[in-house]
């Protein structure tokens, strides 16, 4: 679906779900599209609910420029909320993703009926090394944050879809968001990870039900780190996959049916 | 099975668990292992390099419209484009495949797909660059047929293709091996494609075959693939589990066996190149292949006496069949051999060579 938001082109995937007040809105992370979500946003369309799954500005087929800061994000969101004419949605945000989410809905209580967080910590540093990497070779990191976001380069057991190479398709796709925006997307997402500060503030005003999914293999933002963002909300839950950053990809059932479990537990 | 001790028993005991994958572990092992060493994003197994052709042509094209292929493919390849798809519609031009203004010219506003070989039977190296901004000027995907070459020696993707097929010989390490496949490398941009051209709706637009879905929505990048799954399922020409593990097991000594079938070919190459008896030797020598032009040596004798040589062989098997541990030799018309070079002791190889080449010669 391509939406009008401030003047902008925007692109929502909605997996066939009809339009509807109340969405599931998901937010991909940093040198990502909506395609990340692809399993959840067939699973959760199937079970009748209307599915946005957003391209952020100068990400895939929403036009740019990106924005530079997660509060920017989150504004747009909103925005995109207003023209999609959803007034009650589950945000739900994987990696830089999940700041968004989290800004958007310490700022707009009334709108967002519940909160999940994939792959989620706050402060969210991302190192000098890969900063100044994603600034000076994106192909170089590119090709580390893949390394580091799979729990295995090449999984034991066969994945879904059949006969996808999880590690490549990913790397795939972040190559593609490069040649369709060659503006430096990659560093201007890890900055804006790297400087969200309002994550404790925000976390403070939350007062949905919150979920985090976590990877226990992740080492992008490790479970461990993320205790004290837990700790922050009042209402938040956690479950845990065996997999790493990547979790969509590397565990679309079990990502899916947590989020399937969560939204049916509001109603 | 000694009947219900619950309700549902019988039917049970058969099921591995609740919710078992449909695929079977080692096609689908199989399939992304190739996608990995290829550096794709997805591959699906088919039950033959053929049929891996046939389903990314079937995925693509359709009645009405057009291929332009290199005239190097393999006879069976050239004969699914001239005689079989074109029974259903589909018309493809043949080009020299070192001529990059003859893939132009023969691109037509209905062409959906350019089908070359990375490395052909007579030793012509596809100049994959060249031939892929050739496509992607118009918009058109790539297809590289690269079972000579074998991702030990190329990464297609690297250099242009967007879709690779294999038949399984050299994957698994024997001739005749069962298997072949399709590998999406990610890298054709479907969607703008389509904005610009309008082809490609099978993958861009809801696809009634498959419930609506839209296939390039649902995969910024593997768009093709989940597509050529479903017409897979069309035309069902999937592999077994047992050949996938044969050939998952060849696999794991994929680089082990072509540098050897290389260090062979090469000392081959050299010595036919430096014998009165040869007229030319067309092994592959280029860039794209910095670990060598793979186990096919195509040469021509001197004077045409194919028939002689090939019949003073003792050690070389006579057949047409690349990819095993075993040499063989096969006459290519006119003069022309081709010599698929196995894992034997290059020696022996040299001296069985160059005493028919002698007898050859006295024949001559």
């Amino acid at each position: 679906m391509l939406l009008d938001v401030n003047g902008k082109t925007a692109y929502a995937h909605t997996a066939g779900s009809a339009p509807a007040r109340t969405a599931i809105v998901l937010i991909h992370g940093a040198q990502n599209d909506h395609s990340v979500w692809t399993a959840q946003a067939r699973a959760l369309a199937q079970q009748g609910h209307h599915v946005l799954a957003v391209d952020l500005p100068g990400h895939g087929r929403s036009a740019g420029p990106a924005l530079a800061t997660v509060e920017a994000m989150a504004g747009w969101l909103l925005d995109l909320l207003d023209a999609a004419g959803v007034d009650r949605a589950v945000l739900v945000g994987h990696s830089m993703g999940s700041l968004i989410a989290l800004e958007a809905a310490s700022r707009a209580s009334a709108k967002v009926r519940a909160l999940a967080l994939v792959g989620s910590t706050w402060p969210m540093k991302v190192s000098d090394a890969l900063l100044e990497t994603a600034r000076t070779n994106e192909p170089a990191a590119i090709d580390m944050v893949n390394l580091w976001s799979h729990a295995a380069i090449a999984p034991a057991a066969p994945g879904r879809p059949q006969g996808v190479w999880l590690a490549g398709a990913s790397r795939r796709l972040m190559q593609r968001l490069s040649l369709l925006n060659p503006d430096q997307l990659f560093h201007t997402d890890f900055v804006a990870c790297n400087t969200y500060a309002n994550g404790g503030a925000a976390a403070q005003a939350i007062a949905c039900p919150t979920l985090f999914v976590q990877g226990r293999r992740d080492v992008m933002t490790p479970p461990r780190s993320a205790q004290g963002l837990v700790a922050a909300i009042p209402q938040a839950r956690v479950v845990a996959f065996d997999c790493g950053h990547a979790l969509m990809t590397e565990q679309p059932d079990g990502v899916s049916a947590a989020l399937a479990d969560f939204v049916r537990a509001l109603e | 099975m000694s009947g219900p001790r619950y309700p549902g028993f019988n039917t049970l005991a058969l099921h591995v668990a609740a919710g078992a994958p449909i695929a079977d572990p080692a096609v689908a092992t199989l399939e992304e292992r190739c996608a990995a060493i290829e550096g794709g994003v997805a591959g699906i197994a088919t039950a033959s390099g053929q049929a891996a052709l046939h389903l990314a042509l079937a995925t693509l094209a359709g009645s009405g419209d057009h291929v332009v292929a290199a005239d190097n493919l393999t006879s069976d390849a050239r004969a699914l484009l001239a005689h079989g798809l074109r029974r259903f519609g589909i018309t493809t031009t043949f080009v020299d495949p070192r001529a990059p203004d003859a893939w132009r010219a023969a691109i037509r506003p209905e062409t959906r797909v350019l089908v070359g070989t990375a490395v052909g039977l007579d030793g012509t190296v596809l100049d994959l660059p060249r031939v892929a901004a050739v496509a992607h000027e118009h918009d058109l995907p790539l297809l590289v047929d690269a079972t000579l070459a074998t991702p030990w020696l190329l990464s297609a993707f690297d250099h242009g293709a967007d879709l690779v097929i294999h038949d399984a010989a050299f994957l698994a390490g024997h001739a005749g091996a069962t298997g072949g496949v399709l590998v999406d490398g990610g890298t054709f941009d479907w969607h703008a494609a389509h904005a610009r051209t309008g082809r490609y709706a099978e993958l861009c637009a809801p696809n009634p075959a498959c419930e609506g879905r839209v296939f390039a929505e649902e995969s910024t990048v593997g768009a093709f693939a989940l597509c050529a799954r479903h017409v897979g399922r069309d035309f069902g020409s999937a592999l077994g589990a047992h050949d996938a593990t044969v050939i998952l097991r060849g696999l794991e000594t994929l680089g082990m066996r072509m540098d050897r079938h290389v260090a062979g070919a090469r000392r081959v190459a050299e010595t036919l190149a430096g014998h009165p008896a040869v007229a030319h030797v067309a092994y592959p020598h280029h860039d794209l292949l910095p670990r060598g032009g793979g186990a096919v040596v195509p040469f021509t004798l001197q004077g045409g006496a194919a028939g002689r040589f090939l019949g003073a062989l003792k050690l070389f098997g006579q057949a047409d069949s690349p990819g095993g541990p075993r040499s063989f030799a096969t006459s290519a018309g006119a003069g022309a051999v081709r010599l698929y070079v196995g894992l034997e002791d290059p020696d022996d190889l040299l001296d069985d060579l160059v005493r028919a080449l002698k007898l050859a010669q006295k024949g001559a």
